[in-house]
């Protein structure tokens, strides 16, 4: 009785979860445009208070998926990354005597340039399932010569992800556990013990996957066709006039110079 | 009976770009979270890997267009998992294009000489390109590019490595009969 209970108990969290965010609802190849968007916007965005506003939006845009934490930490890395870059011109500029400790650093640019980035690529990775990105090359409908392989890496991941499992427990009753220092000390060995068997592997595994292909009919000359497409609905609409609206709003903020 | 198309890339070619384009990004990746990201060591093993695996593709499909069918794929691949790489993914197709010419031109696809020659040339355009990019976001203060600078020229010692390791794993392989002529 109680397992009857749980499992609704668990059918009705995720359903909860689904349904509670609305990016998991949109149109994936919605998600898809915003984010090369807004990629390539940016860098034409020069003005730190239209950057500013961009990343506020690009905040509230994700803000249902709850992923503070992955937030914080890209948003840490790059201000170490930035921190690191800094003291390393610092020291430079002490050497050389010419750039200086006190050069006007505008570090708020270039980190809300990166930061509206992470914040889109999160949006899209994180309430996007591995099926519907594979399903939006089929809409796309791209050439064999591109489709095969992508399919392949979605494909390959939990594959690969398996393998590298089992070479990681021969290392480990081999050569014992296995970390950072390891990599360190014996950077050949790690590469002997790391990559032979990962090679010949992803080899094996790959032919496996050709077999598999042509036992599967990919190679004939048929179309590739979408057995279960997404439709474009009011709500993408809406999110896409917003998107323009807020690059409208940017363009000016960036004209006017404040 | 119903003839099959003959395509100038076949299927298993096809198959091994897509798990090599995998693989070198997925093996970079934890190269970085086992090294802990920014550090030297970790910076010159992921390349000496990234690098070798890239060798030992070309060295396994010997074909004009390889570099710049992986390369495709890999910057479609970011722009579909991350909604990252439209910039960088023009002058990276190109930059694979070039460096097929390079290997055509320098003795074949059959050289191993002109294999390494090719990907050599091929880490150089793709480094130079992402620092152009990467210059792009942060061109307010040029200043935060020496530590891009430093850490790609590090990162490159590792490519150099790689190109040897590479054409070592790659005889190896052949002579085992794991990848074929």
């Amino acid at each position: 009785m109680s397992a009857v209970v749980l499992k609704y108990k668990t059918m009705l969290k995720n359903k909860f979860q689904i349904s509670d965010n609305y990016l998991s609802n949109l149109n994936t190849l919605t998600k898809l445009i915003f984010a090369i968007f807004f990629s390539v916007f940016i860098i034409f965005l020069t003005n730190k208070f239209a950057l500013l506003f961009l990343f506020v939006c690009s905040f509230i845009y994700v803000l249902p998926l709850k992923k503070f934490k992955t937030m914080m930490f890209f948003y840490l890395l790059i201000a170490i990354m930035f921190g690191l870059s800094l003291f390393f011109s610092f020291l430079l500029g002490l050497a050389m005597k010419k750039m200086g400790g006190n050069a006007d650093f505008k570090m708020i640019v270039p980190f809300l340039r990166i930061a509206i980035t992470i914040n889109f690529s999160i949006a899209l990775i994180l309430s996007s399932k591995t099926k519907k990105l594979v399903n939006i090359l089929k809409t796309l409908k791209f050439p064999r010569v591109l489709f095969l392989p992508i399919i392949v890496i979605f494909r390959f991941v939990p594959l690969f992800a398996r393998d590298m499992k089992q070479i990681h427990e021969s290392i480990k009753i081999r050569i014992g556990a296995f970390n950072f220092f390891t990599m360190l000390l014996n950077p050949f060995l790690f590469i002997r013990i790391m990559m032979a068997p990962t090679v010949i592997r992803a080899l094996r595994s790959a032919d496996e996957l050709a077999a598999a292909a042509e036992l599967k009919g990919i190679s004939d000359t048929k179309k590739i066709t979408n057995s279960s497409p997404e439709s474009f609905e009011f709500k993408d609409a809406i999110i896409l006039i917003a998107g323009a609206t807020v690059a409208y709003i940017c363009l000016i903020l960036n004209f006017i110079n404040l | 009976m119903k003839k099959t198309k003959k395509y100038y890339w076949e299927n298993r070619e096809l198959i091994i770009i897509g798990t090599f384009a995998a693989l070198i990004k997925i093996v970079s990746f934890l190269v970085s979270i086992t090294g802990g990201g920014m550090n030297p060591i970790a910076m010159i093993m992921k390349n000496i890997i990234a690098t070798a695996l890239l060798v030992v593709l070309v060295a396994n499909i010997r074909k004009f267009g390889v570099l710049m069918l992986y390369v495709t794929i890999a910057s479609l691949i970011s722009i579909i998992t991350f909604g990252r790489g439209l910039m960088i993914a023009p002058g990276m197709i190109l930059a694979g294009l070039i460096c097929d010419l390079i290997i055509k031109l320098a003795g074949g696809y059959k050289s191993n000489f002109a294999i390494i020659l090719g990907v050599a040339f091929f880490d150089i355009m793709f480094r130079i390109i992402s620092l152009a990019l990467g210059y792009l976001f942060t061109r307010e203060n040029p200043q935060l590019m020496l530590f891009a600078f430093v850490a790609v020229g590090v990162g490159y010692i590792g490519c150099v490595i790689g190109l040897f390791v590479g054409n070592y794993f790659a005889k190896e392989l052949r002579h085992a009969g794991i990848i074929r002529m």
